[in-house]
């Protein structure tokens, strides 16, 4: 019998678990674009964000025995991830040659070229902090995820992922032209 | 005791949520008693809703497509570094072997963030792995069809709209983070002058916008509104629920909630 799509992220997971064929496809499908997201702007390229959320996926899929419902599916879903470009990151040092330009842009919202200004300006920004304190602030202040949950995605405590996300802001309140260098 | 002008990183941990209620309460003190750590609290604040309200990246149709062929590969007991897949890859470059992290004994639910880090990679499944990922190859041009069905309906400008209850409403804000899905209350102008007419309690009319998106509220279209105090140094944000048609002329409110971040 086909799964229904509401239900639960758990429940999901144990039918997957337990050989059902839709299950995975459902489960990845409801968080594909967050990771995506945190992905996209922690490498700032994107063919190298595609692969890490690839990596994810496979890997999600092959180890699902391993998930022990501790953690949220979303946190252990984002936690790979992040393994993952933390992986690439540490691998290839490289800095980005592609940029955010190169993807679709969904249109009938706001003013597109504003839009694309201000991502140009942020994603820009994003790369002056550290790879620790760029997680930190993409996980809480762009996914909107509780401290407690960046705290248990990048597996440290929760004072470390305020701190970082108050370095990481300090910075970027600079960067965006929000606080003047002399009044920091 | 804090007397002297709070630093900027004193500040942004204030702004974080990283001090003591007594130190905290000392530096927001000091803080309203100097117009530039006031105006420093103020950048943090306008850092973060713009961090918040940047647009999504939608995920490109091919990008999807790769990774349903991925699992598909998976599922199907092919290794990921299947050839069909790598080549899809459009700038030419190299594409890693899709790197499986083992679990790491004794850490809650596998991989951590170091954990495929030291140097090792999994190369290829396990034979036995092979052999019991074969009932699966059954399901792989399904499974590949679902995600990729899936990823598809996620895309905020083709999925229906998402329905939530009262009860869920904090979350469903807590989602709507960044998101920027607020149909006629995109514009500003009438997005304040709806909020001064349905007048949420504690809301200021022109509070600043974290996130947004239209939904089905108790089976009745909505529009949640993620909303910033506005104050210097409050954190907490107000999810807003008004009807879609709402605007200085009219409208409803439908629910209102303050939560902390």
């Amino acid at each position: 019998m086909p799964v229904c799509p509401a239900l639960t992220d758990a429940e999901l997971m144990a039918a997957h678990r337990a050989g059902d064929r839709d299950a995975f496809g459902l489960l990845a499908g409801r968080y594909t674009h967050g990771m995506w997201k945190v992905a996209v702007r922690t490498l700032d390229h994107p063919e190298d964000a595609a692969d890490a959320v690839q990596e994810a996926l496979v890997a999600a899929f092959r180890w699902a025995g391993s998930y022990r419902g501790e953690a949220s599916v979303r946190t252990w879903l984002y936690r790979i991830v992040v393994n993952a470009c933390i992986d690439r990151i540490r691998l290839e040092r490289r800095r980005p040659t592609v940029t955010l330009l190169d993807t679709d842009q969904p249109g009938g919202r706001s003013d597109p070229a504003t839009e694309l200004a201000t991502r140009m300006a942020v994603d820009d920004a994003l790369l002056e902090l550290t790879v620790e304190q760029r997680l930190a602030v993409l996980l809480v202040d762009m996914q909107g995820c509780p401290v407690a949950e960046a705290a248990e995605i990048l597996e440290v405590p929760v004072g470390t992922v305020k701190s970082r996300c108050a370095r990481g802001r300090a910075r970027l309140a600079v960067l965006l032209g929000h606080l003047r260098e002399e009044d920091s | 005791m804090t007397t002297d002008r709070p630093h900027l990183d004193l500040l942004a941990d204030l702004d974080a949520g990283l001090l003591d209620a007594e130190r905290a309460r000392r530096v927001r003190a000091a803080a309203r008693a100097d117009p530039t750590a006031g105006a420093a609290l103020d950048a943090l604040a306008a850092t973060r809703a713009e961090l918040a309200a940047l647009p999504p990246v939608p995920v490109p149709p091919a990008v999807a497509a790769r990774w349903a062929a991925a699992l598909h590969a998976a599922a199907g007991g092919a290794p990921p570094e299947n050839a069909s897949v790598e080549a899809t890859r459009p700038d030419g470059g190299r594409i890693h072997r899709a790197r499986i992290p083992r679990p790491v004994p004794g850490r809650p639910d596998g991989p951590g963030p170091h954990g495929p880090s030291n140097g090792r990679r999994t190369e290829r499944p396990h034979p036995h792995r092979r052999r019991a990922l074969r009932p699966a190859a059954a399901a792989a041009v399904l499974l590949l069809a679902v995600l990729a069905a899936a990823v598809l309906r996620a895309q905020p400008d083709l999925a229906p709209l998402p329905s939530v209850t009262g009860v869920e409403l904090a979350a469903a804000g807590r989602a709507a983070f960044g998101v920027r899905d607020t149909g006629e209350l995109a514009d500003p102008t009438r997005r304040v002058g709806c909020l001064r007419v349905v007048a949420p309690p504690g809301v200021a009319p022109d509070a600043p916008l974290i996130g947004g998106r239209r939904v089905l509220l108790d089976g009745r279209p909505a529009v949640l509104l993620v909303l910033g105090s506005g104050r210097r140094g409050d954190f907490d944000v107000d999810i807003v629920a008004v009807d879609p048609t709402c605007s200085a002329d009219g409208g409803e409110l439908l629910l209102s909630e303050r939560v902390e971040r």
